[in-house]
């Protein structure tokens, strides 16, 4: 039985199908994004093991194909024991090796960055600091005590956490977060301007004079999704006594507030952030068009790299294609506000960054080998014919 | 090649297997950080004059859940004298009541709301609705409305009249409204009452929608 298993696993056929079923998955999924955007494709597409087909939407899904995660594994497991079962070690056969090497690093190098890499943006208007980037697609919760005078305590809860409902506590907090309801995207309206049998969404805040309505996905690049939720607050100690229900929203302004046992807390909404060991001052932003025209010719930020842990306080200038790399992050330009008024700088963190370019070095390496051992083969065989 | 390296694929799999779902996105983050500084606009937007904006709270307080009247607008205009200033909502950016003779009046607001709040066609069509009027098209739409400059941005201007079943003809009749659509916000200008009053309004409704801006002068793209 293992011998079948692994005449399976390294077998040619399952190659074949497995590229088959990845141009018919990256098919699909490229028709999928019409309707529901470019990120949400990747999510249940590319970056899952299985493809959901929601049979009964918001209750029962089933899986109908496999992900690219599990057609990623398959391929991987498919070229070692391929490679296992027929390596056999010989110098006329190095480059091979290599070559499959450095494909197994790019494939394990691919999930790893599509696993462990954190894409998001940060926005600096001149003289601003900021110690954290946000993801503009995400949101959390955050849930601050502002009684000390020198710092913020914050319980941040992931948005996935809160689309999955249910109660939501923590220890460091007296009460208890029940989720009534989770809106992927909404749209408000004021309860006058609403129909007559609209109700308020919440029963304390502004969400008390608020209706909320799910509207369906943003999935053109350029729109968002305004993700809002109906909470209901209890304390720890006798969560039968309720303190409210609350909306909260990114679409709201200012955060709300909650008491419990004679402390105040902060309400908010906001995108997901990534706080830093270290920060930057955005001292100036700089914008070259082409003369007489309005195409830019390059941005540029000038910015203070300030780290109190690595003793750092320097000038960093990021501009297109002059990324600044600090600490496993990199800060590439992105865009700008409109009239120059703020940069916003796309700052990736990805582990896995080198695997591609070590990957191609190896690759490169083997096929060169392989190439020039042919060659010399075939200079020896031309010598010797007469 | 020995069968026993059947075994390591398996556990291949099964790593590979485990490193996707070994993200956990659903971990609860506590930290601390220090507090943030002010923002400049709450610490430079001065309060608005006298008469600019009447109703809006002259405290630079921040608002509170649990009082939204205590809010102070994010806008600042020059609305009529004869407007009245109205307490303002946590929606509302501005409020005001106009009355006219044998007990008219009209309800004047300003709400900003994030993102394209479902578009013009769509909120047009909401205000007709509330008319007790069919909807109509976009190309109809681009018609009948009027484009009126203002510091936030283009205001697109319809007037749209109809009595709904049931209503009070006093308070009831026609809607004059502007939309501005910025980047991530979108402001709509709505002016509901007796139809006759809202007409002899309507001038001064849409001078006051070309001078209303962000307090303090805030780029109108929060």
């Amino acid at each position: 039985m293992p011998r079948r298993i692994f005449d399976f696993l390294s077998s040619l056929k399952l190659t074949v199908t497995c590229l088959s079923l990845a141009i018919i998955l990256v098919f699909v999924g490229t028709l999928a994004q019409v309707d529901s955007g470019i990120y949400e494709v990747q999510r249940r597409y590319f970056q899952s093991l299985v493809v959901w087909w929601p049979a009964t939407p918001g209750a029962f899904s089933l899986p109908v194909f496999p992900g690219g995660h599990l057609l990623g594994a398959v391929l991987l497991l498919n070229l070692v024991a391929a490679h296992a079962r027929r390596f056999r070690w010989t110098w006329k056969k190095f480059g091979i090796h290599l070559t499959h090497a450095g494909l197994i690093i790019l494939l394990v190098g691919g999930l790893f960055t599509d696993l462990f890499s954190v894409e998001s943006f940060l926005r600096l208007a001149p003289g601003e600091t900021k110690n954290y980037s946000e993801d503009p697609r995400a949101v959390e919760l955050a849930v601050i005590d502002g009684s000390d005078s020198g710092f913020d305590q914050v319980a941040a809860i992931p948005e996935s956490r809160l689309r999955r409902g249910g109660t939501i506590g923590h220890g460091s907090l007296p009460f208890r977060i029940i989720v009534r309801r989770f809106y992927q995207n909404s749209r408000f309206q004021p309860i006058g301007e609403a129909a007559r049998d609209a109700a308020p969404a919440a029963t304390r805040g502004p969400g008390s004079q608020i209706a909320v309505f799910e509207v369906p996905r943003a999935t053109a690049m350029n729109e968002r999704d305004l993700q809002s939720a109906v909470i209901e607050i209890v304390p720890a100690s006798d969560p039968r006594q309720s303190l409210g229900t609350w909306l909260v929203s990114g679409q709201l302004g200012a955060p709300q507030t909650v008491s419990c046992e004679g402390k105040t807390w902060r309400l908010a909404m906001r995108p997901a952030r990534y706080y830093k060991p270290y920060s930057l001052t955005l001292r100036k932003f700089s914008h070259e068009r082409y003369p007489g025209t309005e195409i830019p010719k390059n941005f540029a930020s000038h910015a203070v790299l300030t780290d109190p842990e690595h003793q750092e306080n320097r000038d960093v200038l990021i501009s297109m294609n002059h990324p600044l790399r600090y600490r496993g992050d990199t800060y590439f330009q992105s865009g700008f506000e409109k009239g120059d008024t703020a940069t916003i700088l796309q700052v990736v963190y990805n582990p896995g960054f080198i695997a591609p370019y070590v990957a191609c070095a190896v690759v490169g390496t083997g096929l060169l080998y392989q190439f020039a051992l042919h060659f010399a083969g075939f200079l020896n065989r031309r010598k010797t014919t007469p | 090649m020995k069968i026993s390296r059947a075994p390591v694929c398996l556990g291949l799999l099964l790593a590979c297997g485990w490193a996707s779902g070994c993200k956990d996105e659903d971990e609860i983050k506590v930290y601390r950080v220090s507090k943030p500084e002010p923002e400049p606009q709450q610490q430079q937007s001065p309060a608005p004059a006298n008469g600019e904006m009447g109703g809006m709270p002259q405290t630079g307080a921040p608002a509170s859940a649990d009082a939204p009247n205590a809010r102070p607008s994010q806008v600042a205009g020059n609305p009529p004298p004869t407007w009245e200033a109205q307490p303002l909502s946590s929606m509302r950016q501005a409020s005001f009541l106009v009355k006219g003779d044998n007990g008219t009046m009209a309800d004047i607001s300003l709400v900003s709301l994030a993102g394209p709040a479902g578009g013009a066609l769509d909120n047009v069509n909401r205000w007709l609705a509330q008319l007790g009027r069919p909807p109509i098209t976009g190309e109809q739409l681009s018609q009948m409305a009027r484009h009126v400059p203002s510091p936030l941005g283009d205001a697109m201007v319809v007037d749209l009249e109809g009595l709904p079943q049931g209503a009070d003809a006093a308070k009831d009749g026609r809607i004059v409204a502007g939309i501005v659509a910025g980047d991530n916000r979108t402001f709509f200008f709505k002016m509901r009452g007796n139809s006759a009053l809202a007409g002899s309004q309507k001038e001064a409704f849409v001078r006051w929608i070309g001078t209303v801006r962000m307090a303090g002068g805030e780029h109108p793209h929060p």
